[in-house]
This record gives C-alpha cells, sequence and structure tokens, in this order.
C-alpha cells in the first residue's frame, strides 16, 4: 500500500489508485470534467493536472497511478495556471446563457470558473456558434456549452456496452454527435444528461421546467420494477420535476433506465380515489367504510364462515402495509387464505454491460411481501378454485387492467374490499374500496429482488383525507379490538422487526441509506 | 561530397525492383541476420551503433526495442511509421518510392530482434503511389522467400502489411497510429502505458520511422563500429537525410553525415539564398521545431547542438525564409495547418491552436492590437506541455519562437494593426 504526500498531508491508499482518486476520497478537490468513477479514464479535459515532485510537466492526476514516496501539490501557482488556462480555453466559445440554462447551478464549468478562473475573457474574435440539436428521443445536444468530455460517449460504450453517441469532425470542430439514422431512444439515455458536466445535454423532459435551486431532494426508491434502484426524486410546491439517480453501488451504482427516471408522470394524471366508496354509491367516509368492513367481519365470525375470507396482499405495496393487513387479518382475525397480487414477468430481464439490470418483474416489492405474508399463492389462481368468498386485496398497481376472465373471478365473490391509489378495475370491480397513499406521498420500505431492504421517504403531501393503507388498516384494527399504536410507518417496521425471523434486530431509523441486506 | 548510402540510386528508376537490390548486396544483411544471429544481440548491435529515432525524437533505437518485454505471451508488433506529413519533411516518401527493399530489410531486422511475425507499414494516405511500389516490393520479397512463412530456410515468419492512413497529421503521431491501424479514430492514447508495452491490439509494439528502419541493413553489412564512426560525436552517429525548402536556389533532399553544419547545407550545397536576398529565418527539424534566426545557423545539425541553439533536429526538414518573408503571416500559416489537424480530443490544442490562428489573422490581414503579443504568448505557453500528445508542444513551440525570435516584427504589425508589407 503506497504512501503519499498531497499538500502536506500524507496519505496511505490501495495500490493502482489514482492520485484524483485519492485526493476526493480524502477531502482534496481536484477539479475534472471527463473524469468518472464508471467510465474508463479519457484524460482528455486537462482540468486534473497536479504538480508531482521530480516530474518536468504538469501530470494528469485522473491517470496518474500513487507510487510510494510521491510529492503532489495541488495548489502552487503552476496548477492554478493550469487550471485558468483550462477554464479560459473552454469558456471563450462558451455562450454564457447561464440565465436560461437548465444546468445552471449544478454546472461544473459554472463552479470552477467560479473557484478557479477568471472574470473576464480576452476572447475578441467571434465565437464559434452551432445551433442546438435534437438526438430524438427526450435528450436536446446544446452544442456550443459541450467541453467535449466525452462522458457520454464513453457511457453507451462502457456502462450500456451499445455505441450510440460519437464525436464528429475533428479539431476545432469536433462536436458530439449520434450514429446516423439513429434517435437517442435507449432506455438508459436519460443518464448521459445527469453525467453532463456542464449543459450540453439537457433533457427536454426538464426544459425550462424549473431552476435547480429550488427543487428540494427527498430520497426514494424507483417503483418501476424489482430492481429498486436508489432515487432523487426532485419537486416542488407539491409536484415532482424530475427524477435523478441516487448513487448506490450495491444495486444500481449511479444509474437509472428512463422507464424509471420519467415514472412520475404515470402517477401525475391518475383517476385517483379520494374517498372510500361502495359500488355504485355516493362516497362514504372513512370510518362509516371501516364500520361497514367490521360488520360483515362480525358476521362472517358469528356465522363461522371466517374460512371463506381471504386476504391478499400486493407486490406494489410496502413492506409496512402488506404487514398491517397480514397482523390484522391473519395473525389478529385467524384469516388461513393468503394470496399476492403481484404482476407476471414482462419478457426478460435486460442486462447491460456494466449489469445494470430492468427487471422483467415490474413491481417493486415482491420480495418484501413475499417475506411478510409468508407462504402465500398467486391472487388468481387462489380466486380459480372458487372457495373464498370474501377478499381483502391490497392494489397499488397504477394503471393494473383486469382481463374479462378476472374480473368476472371478483364478481363471483360474496365482498370484495379494495384498497387502491387510482379508480382502476379493481376499484370498479369492488364492494367496497378504500384510498390510500400514492408513489412518492408514503414513507416506507420495499425489498428489492436482491433481498436488499430500502427505505424512502415521502416526498409529496397526499390529497386530503387520503392515507398509508397500513393507517387506515390500523383504524380497522381498533375496531374490531386488535389496537396497534402506529402513527408512522416507522411505528409498524418496528412492529414487524419484532416479529417476523427475516427482519428480526432490524430497526427503521437505522437502516443505512443504501440499505441493509437481508440474509 | 561524402559517400551516398540512401540517395546513391538517384536517377535510376529500376532502384526499386528486388532485381536491383539483390544485384548490389540487398537482404544480404537479412539472410545473414536471420540465419545466424539471436534477437538479443540484433538489439545489442543496433545499441552499439548509436542509431537514434530519425522520426524527429531521437529516441535511441535499440533501447526503444530493449523495452518489449521478452516473456510476453502476447504477440508483438513491429509498426514502420510512414506517415511522413510533418511540413517540410519529404525524406521517408523517397525511401519508399525508390529504395522499399531498403525498407523492407530494414523491417524485417526490426521485426525479428522484437520477436514479431507480423509488421504494418502505415503509409500516409496521399502516398497513393507510395503504398502501391511497397505493394509490390512485399510480393516480390515474398516470392524469393525473403519475407513470408520459414524465411530463407530459418523458422522464422515474417508477413508484412501496407495500411493506408485516411489523410491525418495526427496519425503521425504514434498512438495516434496504433488507434488508426485499430481502424479507430486517430485519437492519441494517454502514455504510460507506451507502445512498447500495450500497442497496437493491446499487445507489445515497437513502432520506427521509415529513415531509422531504413539504417539497419547498413548496421548489419557493415557494423555497428563503421556506423558509430560516422558523425560528430558518438550520441549523433549515421547517415542522415535532410529536407531543404524555401527560398534556397538547390531545394531538395539532401544526405550527409549526422551532424551538417546548416550553414554550410544552406550557402555551399543548397547554393545559397535564391536571388541573392538575406537570409532571415531557419526552421531545422521539419515546421514544429522552433525557429533560428539567420545568425544561429552556424550549427552541426545534430541532436544536441540543434538543443542548444534553441532548437531541434526533429526530422531535419528545413525550412529557409529570406528577408522578404513576414514572419507573422509565415507563423500564421504553420499554425493554421496544427489548428486543422488538432485531433480535438484535448482541451489546449483544441481551442488554443484556433484561438492562435484568429489572433495571428487579425496580426496579419488587420485589426492587430498590441496586447495581442502577450496574449499569443500565454495561448502558446497554456498548451506547451498541457496536452495528451506532442502536437500541442509542435504548435505551441514555432509560436513562441516566432515572437521571441522576430518581436520586432510582431510589434510593429501590433502597432499598424496589419502586416506593413499589405497595402
Amino acid at each position: 500500500m503506497p504512501t503519499f504526500k498531497i499538500d502536506g498531508k500524507e496519505i496511505t491508499v490501495d495500490a493502482g489508485t489514482t492520485i484524483l482518486k485519492a485526493a476526493l476520497a480524502h477531502g482534496i478537490e481536484i477539479p475534472h470534467y471527463c473524469y468518472h468513477p464508471a467510465l474508463t479514464i479519457a484524460g482528455s479535459c486537462r482540468m486534473c493536472l497536479v504538480e508531482l515532485e521530480g516530474s518536468p510537466k504538469l501530470v494528469l492526476s485522473c491517470a496518474t497511478e500513487v507510487k510510494d514516496g510521491m510529492v503532489v501539490h495541488t495548489r502552487t501557482e503552476q496548477v492554478r495556471d493550469a487550471r485558468r488556462s483550462m477554464l479560459e480555453f473552454f469558456l471563450i466559445n462558451h455562450p454564457l446563457d447561464c440565465p436560461v440554462c437548465d444546468k445552471a447551478g449544478e454546472c461544473l464549468l459554472q463552479d470552477y470558473t467560479f473557484k478557479y478562473g477568471s472574470s473576464h475573457s480576452r476572447m475578441v474574435e467571434e465565437k464559434r456558434v452551432r445551433p442546438p440539436k435534437d438526438l430524438g428521443g427526450s435528450i436536446l445536444l446544446y452544442r456550443n456549452r459541450c467541453v467535449l468530455c466525452t462522458r457520454c460517449v464513453r457511457f453507451f460504450e462502457d456502462v450500456v456496452g451499445e455505441p450510440y453517441l460519437i464525436v464528429e469532425n475533428r479539431g476545432y470542430h469536433s462536436d458530439i454527435s449520434i450514429f446516423p439514422g439513429r434517435g437517442l431512444t435507449h432506455k438508459m439515455s436519460g443518464n448521459v444528461v445527469e453525467i453532463c458536466p456542464v449543459g450540453c445535454l439537457i433533457d427536454k423532459d426538464f426544459l425550462f421546467n424549473a431552476r435547480v435551486w429550488n427543487l428540494q431532494r427527498t430520497r426514494s426508491i424507483c417503483p418501476g420494477c424489482s430492481s429498486g434502484c436508489n432515487i432523487y426524486l426532485e419537486h416542488k410546491e407539491n409536484k415532482i420535476y424530475r427524477i435523478r439517480s441516487r448513487e448506490n453501488q450495491e444495486v444500481n451504482r449511479e444509474w437509472i433506465c428512463d422507464d424509471g427516471r420519467y415514472i412520475y408522470h404515470a402517477f401525475e394524471d391518475l383517476d385517483r380515489l379520494t374517498a372510500p366508496r361502495a359500488e355504485k354509491e355516493a362516497p362514504l367516509t372513512q370510518a362509516a367504510a371501516l364500520q361497514a368492513i367490521a360488520g360483515h367481519i362480525g358476521r362472517l365470525q358469528q356465522e363461522g364462515r371466517l374460512n371463506e375470507a381471504a386476504l391478499c396482499g400486493s407486490a406494489w405495496a410496502t413492506v409496512e402495509d402488506n404487514y398491517m393487513l397480514r397482523r390484522l387479518f391473519a395473525d389478529g382475525l385467524g384469516i388461513r387464505t393468503v394470496l399476492l397480487n403481484a404482476p407476471a414477468p414482462e419478457g426478460e430481464d435486460v442486462v447491460y454491460k456494466s449489469g445494470f439490470t430492468v427487471r422483467a418483474d415490474k413491481s417493486p416489492n415482491r420480495r418484501g411481501a413475499e417475506l411478510v405474508l409468508g407462504s402465500s399463492r398467486e391472487l388468481w389462481q387462489g380466486l380459480r378454485e372458487g372457495k373464498i368468498r370474501t377478499l381483502f386485496l391490497l392494489g397499488g398497481g397504477a394503471g393494473l387492467q383486469l382481463t374479462g376472465e378476472q374480473k368476472e373471478l371478483l364478481d363471483g365473490l360474496e365482498l370484495l374490499v379494495v384498497w387502491d391509489v387510482a379508480a382502476g378495475d379493481l376499484v370498479r370491480s369492488a364492494d367496497l374500496a378504500l384510498p390510500m397513499t400514492s408513489f412518492a406521498e408514503e414513507e416506507g420500505t420495499f425489498v428489492n429482488v436482491q433481498g436488499r431492504l430500502q427505505r424512502m421517504h415521502a416526498a409529496l403531501q397526499p390529497p386530503a383525507g387520503i392515507k398509508p393503507a397500513w393507517s387506515s388498516l390500523a383504524g380497522l384494527a381498533a375496531l374490531l379490538q386488535q389496537p396497534v399504536t402506529a402513527v408512522t410507518a416507522a411505528d409498524i417496521f418496528n412492529d414487524l422487526a419484532g416479529r417476523l425471523p427475516a427482519f428480526a434486530g432490524l430497526s427503521y431509523f437505522k437502516l443505512a441509506e443504501v440499505g441493509v441486506q437481508l440474509s | 561530397m561524402s559517400e551516398k548510402y540512401f540517395l546513391h540510386n538517384i536517377g535510376k528508376p529500376e532502384s526499386k525492383s528486388l532485381a536491383f537490390y539483390l544485384a548490389n548486396q540487398g537482404y544480404s544483411a537479412w539472410e545473414k541476420v536471420v540465419r545466424q544471429w539471436q534477437p538479443a544481440d540484433v538489439i545489442d548491435e543496433v545499441k552499439k551503433s548509436g542509431l537514434r529515432g530519425r522520426g524527429g525524437a531521437g529516441f535511441p533505437t535499440g533501447m526503444k526495442w530493449s523495452f518489449v518485454p521478452r516473456d510476453s505471451e502476447k504477440p508483438k508488433y513491429l509498426v514502420c511509421n510512414a506517415d511522413e506529413s510533418e511540413p517540410g519533411t519529404f525524406k521517408d516518401r523517397y525511401l519508399v518510392e525508390h529504395e522499399p527493399h531498403m525498407l523492407l530489410e530494414g523491417i524485417a531486422i526490426a521485426s525479428f530482434a522484437i520477436n514479431a511475425h507480423s509488421a504494418y507499414i502505415y503509409i500516409r494516405g496521399e502516398f497513393a503511389h507510395g503504398a502501391q511500389v511497397l505493394e509490390e516490393a512485399i510480393a516480390e520479397a515474398e516470392a524469393k522467400n525473403l519475407l513470408g512463412k520459414k524465411i530463407l530456410g530459418s523458422s522464422y515468419d515474417l508477413q508484412v502489411t501496407v495500411h493506408r492512413g485516411a489523410g491525418a497529421y495526427i496519425c503521425g503521431e504514434e498512438t495516434g497510429l496504433l488507434e488508426s491501424l485499430e481502424g479507430k479514430r486517430g485519437w492519441p492514447r494517454l502514455k504510460p502505458p507506451f507502445p512498447a508495452v500495450v500497442g497496437a491490439f493491446k499487445s507489445p509494439t515497437v513502432v520506427n520511422n521509415v529513415e531509422t528502419l531504413a539504417n539497419l541493413p547498413l548496421i548489419f553489412t557493415r557494423g555497428a563500429e563503421w556506423f558509430a564512426a560516422i558523425g560528430p560525436n558518438p550520441k549523433n552517429t549515421g547517415p542522415k537525410l535532410y529536407c531543404v525548402s524555401g527560398h534556397v536556389n538547390r531545394p531538395g533532399l539532401y544526405e550527409f553525415p549526422m551532424g551538417k553544419n546548416l550553414k554550410e547545407l544552406i550557402y555551399e550545397e543548397c547554393g545559397g539564398i535564391r536571388g541573392g536576398k538575406k537570409l532571415k529565418a531557419v526552421i531545422p527539424g521539419g515546421s514544429s521545431v522552433p525557429v533560428l534566426r539567420a545568425d544561429q545557423i552556424d550549427v552541426s545539425m545534430d541532436y544536441e547542438a540543434l538543443a542548444e541553439a534553441g532548437s531541434m533536429l526533429g526530422s531535419a526538414g528545413v525550412i529557409v525564409m529570406d528577408e522578404d518573408a513576414c514572419m507573422v503571416n509565415a507563423l500564421y500559416n504553420l499554425e493554421r495547418f496544427y489548428a486543422h489537424e488538432s485531433c480535438g480530443q484535448c482541451t489546449p490544442c483544441r481551442e488554443g491552436t484556433t484561438w492562435m490562428v484568429k489572433i495571428l489573422k487579425r496580426l496579419e490581414m488587420g485589426g492587430g492590437r498590441p496586447e495581442d503579443l502577450p496574449l499569443l504568448e500565454d495561448i502558446a505557453r497554456h498548451i506547451n506541455f498541457r496536452t495528451i500528445c506532442p502536437l500541442g508542444d509542435a504548435a505551441a513551440m514555432p509560436a513562441a519562437s516566432f515572437l521571441k525570435q522576430f518581436r520586432d516584427e510582431f510589434a510593429a504589425h501590433a502597432e499598424l494593426g496589419r502586416c506593413p508589407q499589405r497595402r
């Protein structure tokens, strides 16, 4: 393990570590554009040049491995001069259009110029002007802002494994472009907007929508498939403006797919179920709805027909929602028939070069629901046997559409109680439907396909009166003399951690931001 | 007149044929080497000869070969750099077109030394005729088993392939060349690793210039001692080709021992300055080396002496400019070349070269300002030593040296706002 000195600080690193990595890991900023930890080294932006004692030239910190006894300086006049000059080169043709650039506020050209650059330009000639280019799909290329770091080109080569972008032309006329005849419609395309260090690659979905410094960031988990990619929800005034990837080396590294990136739109125009409703009747109050369910359960108990009832968890709903369903109906009332509402896989898993995977299972919490429910059967299989007369069902899959056979199976029930987000097919078949919170409105946990328990935070306020499913289930439990003291999802989680072996020893507030691998 | 080893066949069009070459003891060195020598001894012999790379940097050839890892299980490659593109340089082209077998014999010896069984000649795309000559020469040599399988009864195989470039100066830079050879964009690579360790197709590779390789048959027919005795000192040995262009009475390709006096070359061999004019400036080693003033040319054309004089031997492309030449215009012309040929991969060269061109255009054509001079110097300083490959330095060095050596002329342009010679 080599030890070297950087800015007077002695640091020991693993063999093979570059100066740049070592510096960043120890809080020493070395500015850089082309370097990205997940991509091959390009060494072309020349921003990360540092002084190495004994070397006649400045050395490239992103490509120079630390050797024992090296002495490196990052703050000398020579290094400052190199950074200043590089920024001058980047800016001579830059349009300086920060006021209308979406990247402003999170732009490395802005940040480094502010820290290391000059406040005026010495170029008096006309600038190189190139109109923006639509790359197809959701991506615009603002060519005047490009620093030609080639992160986007290397992303498709190194991470996706399917080259899409290229550098076109030569020298001063070099330009990022796309292979002729292709559009940037690849499922991973949105990532290039995130890794672009400047405002060159811009997402039409976010174009001119918000200034980034006005957005709040909330840590969440993508509900789009069972990978459980870590994301940031970026929002203001109770509206999501964009989704960004959140680094988790154990799950998605630093990427998300476009299915997840734009998934929030699928929840924007939902026909929300805003109040409990009985079949073809006017909305009920929450209290009346819970009374009606409690009444039905009381009758089943009196008539000894509880064995005709079943509960059905949901692969879209959180661990906490599924747990409350189980705790009340299975553990509390002794209902034995347990079903799971989960989607059939869509095609095959899609695995990219870096290992990033878009799963065929389009639900985020199948593993979590399975772990919470214990042994369960698939919803429709269970119903086809015809023994179930009463069903308590968690929905949650936005836009879920039922087949004719499935509708008939549900219509054949004596009583169907559904908790769901939207007034979709399930709600239309229900005798009694209760609203629940939607994506981004609820905090709680999911377990991904690898068995990793991950926590998400609530970003949005639900519409008035809508609560998480676990909350209305807890209300029902109180009516049925099965009280649970639960104010937040944390209370539910801590309760289940004490009861379910798979979650033993875990505490909600101690879940790391990168989640916990369940054994 | 000293004896010629490269240009002795000028005026004999048959010099490119194998029959002619064989009749003049051609391939005798190769025959000896492939039958009797060990690769390590070949490397030692070249080290002893003092041969240095003729492409421009002057790196000792034997030492370059010895960097190829012996124990690597990967194939080794020899690449002949025939992408001669440096302005003012036209020596390799002559060898390729007129002495292809001398080059092939050198390639064979070098390949043998590094245990390569594949050699590539990366030839400048514009040299269409040269490429054809080489193809024919390779076919001739293969027919006589001088190349190919089990050469001359030995167990050694060598396949030589001609690869034509597509017209980029940057592909003469050895790693840009290797990228291009692999079918990729000609973007130079970060070094280390050097090609001797990771070169063509991720395998150990030696890249040698045409003239360098053409010296090898001489070394192995006449011996390293004989070779080392030619030239002014042990660091500068062997015969050398000099390309003289510009305002001299007899421009052209010349051969002398290494270390020819530059003044003698211009005034005696090349007949002095055209039209009896006075000499103003000489670029001694191809367009990318620093320029010398007329009073600095009494210098031996060897690596060290020219470095001491503030320039470099480079490719020995001597560009002569008389008193009428406008130095601003000359630099403008050079920088246009470098801006055009910049690959665009790294920032300083991509942005800086064209910026310099824009400023020089103003100084020459109108709109020049006194502050342009320090600005040009700054840009050159900001490019120099901060790029991936030496093209950045090649663009920066002329700018810095022109501004230093001909300051008054630049100042006069800045003062007037344009070239005083223009109306």
